[in-house]
């Protein structure tokens, strides 16, 4: 794994898929050290760990469809929302418009896409609800 | 006056949750509850097995006790009871219990109303038919959105 505190650029960015889906055996990541691991874990109902670099980002319902309930993003400490969400857009095109429209959560408060996600964030991005 | 305001991932009984609201009731002259079903066909008419409702650690639970205690505040009501399935729903069990008492029936019917049309529009879930046709993810109707919007 890189570890890049400040950002991350093509070819710096590493998604390893924790959930089994359909779209999570076609993710185009273009990216030598992508390797898929425990497709059928639960969501980890602790504080995300964050270990050189290392941000697992979690997904909910459509989201957790497509991309997986987590993936980990290796150099993505110290980016923005805004640079997490634009290359999980790119990373996983199916479900670019979902990610667009969801809204980002560290430690269960809402942040902008301007706000830098910290090595001991842990980063959620929730597609609109439906609802009960 | 209590608010009661529960997650519940393994089975919902309408009875069970009747009778705990109704013996916190005593005193009170109306109870009016609500119990919505997982229905067993969606919108387009496609057989429906089950929903599948994805929920948040946190924020789910807490959208259900602001919703709850929202109700308790807005309306004359004694007791507010919300119980919320998670998980996978068969279809045609229960997915949501809403109920209030209150000492005029008015004002349990009005809480009764206002739960629901917040809880179908607002609640942290994410909601998916599985069934014969591929599984589609449910997201609030216009009316859905019309009715909370009711509340101001």
């Amino acid at each position: 794994l890189q570890f890049l505190r400040g950002g991350f650029g093509a070819g710096e960015l590493s998604l390893f898929s924790h959930d089994e889906s359909p779209d999570a055996r076609h993710l185009d990541l273009s990216l030598d050290d992508t390797k898929t691991v425990d497709l059928a874990a639960p969501r980890r109902e602790t504080e995300a760990t964050t270990r050189y670099g290392v941000v697992i980002v979690r997904f909910y319902g459509r989201l957790a469809d497509s991309i997986g309930s987590e993936v980990e993003l290796a150099g993505a400490s110290g980016c923005s929302v805004g640079e997490v969400r634009k290359r999980l857009a790119e990373s996983h095109v199916g479900a670019a418009a979902a990610i667009e429209r969801s809204r980002a959560l560290i430690a269960d408060s809402f942040v902008s896409d301007e706000h830098r996600v910290g090595e001991c964030d842990s980063l959620e991005f929730l597609p609109p609800v439906s609802g009960g | 006056m209590s608010v009661v305001a529960h997650l519940e991932p393994q089975s919902l009984d309408p009875q069970l949750e009747l009778a705990e609201l109704t013996e916190a009731a005593l005193g009170d002259g109306a109870i009016v509850t609500f119990v919505g079903l997982a229905r067993p066909e969606s919108k387009e008419g496609n057989a429906v097995d089950a929903v599948v409702l994805d929920h948040h650690p946190t924020l789910t639970r807490q959208s259900l006790e602001e919703i709850a205690v929202a109700c308790a505040q807005r309306f004359d009501v004694s007791h507010v009871r919300v119980v919320h399935r998670c998980g996978t729903v068969p279809a045609g069990e229960p997915i949501v219990f809403a109920g209030a008492s209150s000492i005029h029936r008015r004002a349990a019917f009005e809480a009764a109303d206002y739960l629901m049309d917040r809880l179908k529009t607002e609640a942290v879930f994410w909601k998916r038919e599985v069934g014969d046709a591929a599984a589609a993810w449910v997201e609030p109707t216009e009316a859905d959105l019309a009715d909370r919007d009711r509340w101001g």
